[in-house]
């Protein structure tokens, strides 16, 4: 197979470009080498596979059905008012979700005129003035996106009335939203914001079509995880959903998020066709994004390489296999990598730290304390378990269950306002809301019943009080591409994560671990 | 599908609906934080009552019992299991244990069946007692701390089950689930609503009647853990928002209802009172 390399220039996140041309297709000669940043409507053709560089080598993107045209691709064009498409917030270069690395070079090429930073959502409120970038500091600090969603919630995703539980209070809102007389919790159409990661589309047979209630056969329409639970449905087929889209569950459907994001995010003036959505659905369901390369030449595609990186893997591997066991491991195996070369060298080095890496992962119990839906649901608090228990799903890591769980990264104490990195003065960018819980509903169950949330996750779709806080977990491929991590992007690399964990659960990681759990992560 | 929320039925008082009982001896009734054992594999659960430590049972995988929570104190439900002590409490069992084998063993010998065990509903925060692993007590678990030793977990589900096969004339049929104390959420039982959605699919039923109850336990010290006053309320209402999303037919009007007074305790079957019933009317 021919490779064919290009090379462009970027401040913050260089770019290498490899395309791979598609075997017997007619479009390889058409195909173009996409660069850091598709523009809407930008036209031209996506080669089948492509790589970009990335903090670590390159992400690799593959579209399973072969190069992509992008003229009259509803995914790549700009359908609505602000000028944005899909694509914008979920760039190939970024492994399909959108890295703040990106989105500074973004500004800086266009002096903040880019579509992607459009009042609605791209500042931090609509109503401030939206020629300056402090207007617009949540994107470029943390990569957070405005997710604008109406409180008190009457209804849920599937029609059912929701009462809610709790009380919400804004203690302070750096950004203004909350308190805005017109997008405010007390305006004329009250509405919360709240401020979140975009997510990856890619690897969605994992988590849209094929894992959730599905996995755990026996037990019909209810979460295995969370019993007494129904999933919801799927309005077109009456099928229950994973539930595992949205970081908040609130999209049964990738057909009904498109249709929603089309929007809250395009700002579309009509509601997208079923052949827009459907084209939407088909494009975003044949895409695969994983670490491609590393910094120490490896390309996961050779022969040798672990089964479970690089995105053909991602693509040619089952859906729904559970990987908290020795049989068939989250991640599969890395047994060839565990033993040196015959001479050591920088590149074997490496290997022999991602295994042992993923060794932690898999196998070193910590304990995890205090964590709603996943210490509540039969485990027992605490639990004496690995990463792997909640990351559980073969390929992505996520939980093969409804993975939604408090695991401290919006809620006080453990959440904390300043991004985990040295680079970044630690001062408060995020509203604080204080939630109470009504007398007669059943508290959060290691919070209680006064908590003080960036942002109330679950809670703000379900209701519930118990539910503050808890956010549906991100897949674990493409990970270098994308950095800053949690749906708060409170961590501004792994190296944060990693630390978070640490100190959330008070794993007590020797330095050794702690690089050998980084550079694992960063392969995947 | 008409929906009618008939609301209470009866509010008695606690102190009229107790039916009075004496324990028998090997009874262990209590409310207590729990505490965590550690052992060089999976952690016991103990709970210490009346200056004795008992043995409530090990960590398990999601799914047969559910240990306790720190931060929270644990209604314990059980009688004395004989046999040796497991990791240095006085084992505690009862009947109504999930199905399954047991979780596990303690020096070679098959865990007994563990006591119920209801995580309160509040926080209460000195409830923060975890004891380092003890090399004396030798405990293994069908899991471990670690991943599964199972050789595979590819779980497909299995086909649907056939719809029940029925004839006229159809019977009323009443389905019931049991909670943990102080719960609205029927974490054990939640197939009985299931069943409940297909019988009534299977019948074409015109009715279909919840009614929720509120338990109490009679407790080994002579007094009487009675749970919240609107959890019977609490239960009905959580259990018709189960129906619905599972789709009951068209033809019922479903009549939501519950029982505020204090069900009868006897220390022995008390968890069979914590309830929500399911009629159907063909």
């Amino acid at each position: 197979m021919k490779y064919l390399y290009t090379m462009a220039a970027m401040t913050l996140a260089t770019a290498v470009v490899l395309a791979v041309p598609a075997l017997g297709g007619d479009a390889p000669a058409e195909a173009t080498l996409p660069g850091y940043w598709i523009a809407p409507g930008q036209g031209g053709v996506l080669p089948e596979r492509a790589r970009y560089h990335d903090s670590v080598g390159d992400v690799e993107v593959l579209f399973a059905q072969g190069p992509v045209s992008l003229h009259g691709n509803a995914f790549f064009e700009p359908l609505g008012s602000n000028g944005r498409a899909c694509v914008t917030c979920h760039q190939p270069g970024s492994g399909m979700g959108l890295s703040v690395a990106a989105i500074h070079r973004r500004w800086q090429e266009t002096q903040g005129k880019d579509p992607l930073f459009a009042a609605i959502d791209g500042s931090n409120c609509p109503s401030l003035p939206q020629d300056q970038q402090s207007s617009h500091s949540l994107l470029l600090k943390r990569g957070l996106f405005r997710v604008s969603l109406p409180w008190p919630r009457t209804i849920g995703p599937d029609g059912s009335p929701v009462e809610p539980e709790f009380t919400i209070e804004v203690v302070r809102d750096p950004s203004g939203c909350n308190i805005d007389p017109k997008f405010g919790l007390s305006s004329t159409d009250p509405h919360i914001s709240v401020f979140r990661r975009p997510r990856v589309v890619a690897n969605l047979k994992y988590l849209a079509v094929d894992a959730g209630a599905q996995v755990y056969g026996g037990v019909g329409p209810f979460n295995a995880k969370r019993l007494g639970m129904v999933m919801d449905r799927d309005p077109d087929s009456g099928g229950y959903v994973s539930m595992n889209i949205m970081s908040d569950a609130r999209e049964p459907t990738l057909k009904i998020q498109a249709r929603d994001a089309s929007r809250d995010h395009l700002q579309v003036s009509q509601p997208l066709t079923d052949a827009q959505l459907q084209s939407i659905v088909r494009f975003e369901s044949q895409v695969y994004a994983a670490q491609g390369t590393d910094l120490s030449g490896d390309d996961f595609s050779s022969p040798g390489a672990p089964a479970g990186l690089g995105a053909r893997n991602l693509q040619q591997s089952p859906s729904g296999v559970l990987g908290d066991n020795f049989g068939n491991p989250v991640f599969k195996s890395f047994a060839g990598w565990q033993v040196p070369g015959v001479a050591a060298s920088p590149a074997t080095d490496f290997r022999a730290s991602v295994a042992r890496g993923y060794n932690v992962f898999f196998n070193r119990p910590f304990w995890i304390r205090d964590v709603t839906h996943i210490n509540t649901v039969g485990l027992g608090n605490p639990a004496k378990r690995t990463c792997v228990s909640c990351h559980n799903l073969q390929m992505v890591g996520t939980d093969a269950s409804a993975g939604w769980g408090d695991l401290g990264t919006t809620n006080e104490p453990w959440a904390g306002e300043a991004i985990s990195s040295p680079s970044y003065e630690p001062q408060p960018d995020l509203p604080l809301f204080k939630i109470v819980c009504k007398a007669e509903a059943r508290p959060h169950p290691f919070l209680g019943r006064v908590i003080f949330t960036h942002d109330p996750g679950r809670a703000l779709i379900s209701g519930k009080c118990y539910d503050v806080g808890s956010i549906v977990m991100g897949q674990l491929r493409g990970l270098a591409a994308r950095a800053p991590y949690f749906a708060s992007g409170s961590a501004a690399d792994l190296g944060a994560v990693v630390d978070f964990y640490d100190r959330r659960f008070n794993i007590g990681l020797s330095a050794q671990e702690r690089t050998d759990l980084i550079n694992f992560l960063s392969v995947l | 599908m008409a929906v009618v929320q008939a609301g209470l039925i009866v509010a008695g008082t606690a102190a009229g609906a107790i039916a009075a009982a004496t324990l028998p001896a090997d009874r262990r009734n209590f409310v207590a934080c729990p505490v965590l054992q550690d052992t060089d594999t999976v952690p016991c659960w103990l709970a210490e009552y009346h200056g004795e430590v008992y043995f409530l049972g090990i960590q398990t995988d999601s799914g047969g019992w559910s240990p306790p929570w720190l931060g929270h104190q644990v209604l314990v439900e059980g009688r004395l299991a004989g046999g040796p002590r497991i990791c240095g409490g006085i084992a505690l069992t009862s009947d109504y244990a999930a199905a399954g084998p047991p979780s596990g063993t303690s020096e070679g010998k098959p865990l007994p069946m563990p006591p119920v065990v209801s995580v309160m509903r509040e926080l209460d925060a000195s409830c923060n007692a975890m004891l380092p692993a003890d090399p004396r007590f030798q405990i293994v678990g069908r899991r471990g701390p670690g991943p599964n030793t199972a050789a595979s977990a590819l779980r497909r589900p299995p086909p649907p089950p056939a719809p029940p096969t029925l004839t006229a004339p159809y019977t009323a049929k009443t389905f019931t689930l049991t909670y943990e104390f102080d719960s609205e959420l029927a974490t054990r039982t939640i197939g009985e609503a299931l069943n409940a959605v297909q019988y009534a699919q299977a019948v074409h039923a015109r009715e279909i009647t919840i009614v929720g109850h509120r338990g109490s336990t009679l407790l080994s010290d002579g007094s009487l853990a009675q749970e919240i006053p609107m959890i019977a309320r609490l239960r009905a209402q959580e259990l018709a928002r189960t129906l619905k999303k599972l789709d009951l037919p068209s033809t019922a009007t479903l009549t939501v209802s519950w029982d505020e007074q204090l069900e009868s305790a006897n220390g022995v079957t008390d968890p069979d009172r914590r309830r929500a019933e399911i009629a159907v009317m063909p």
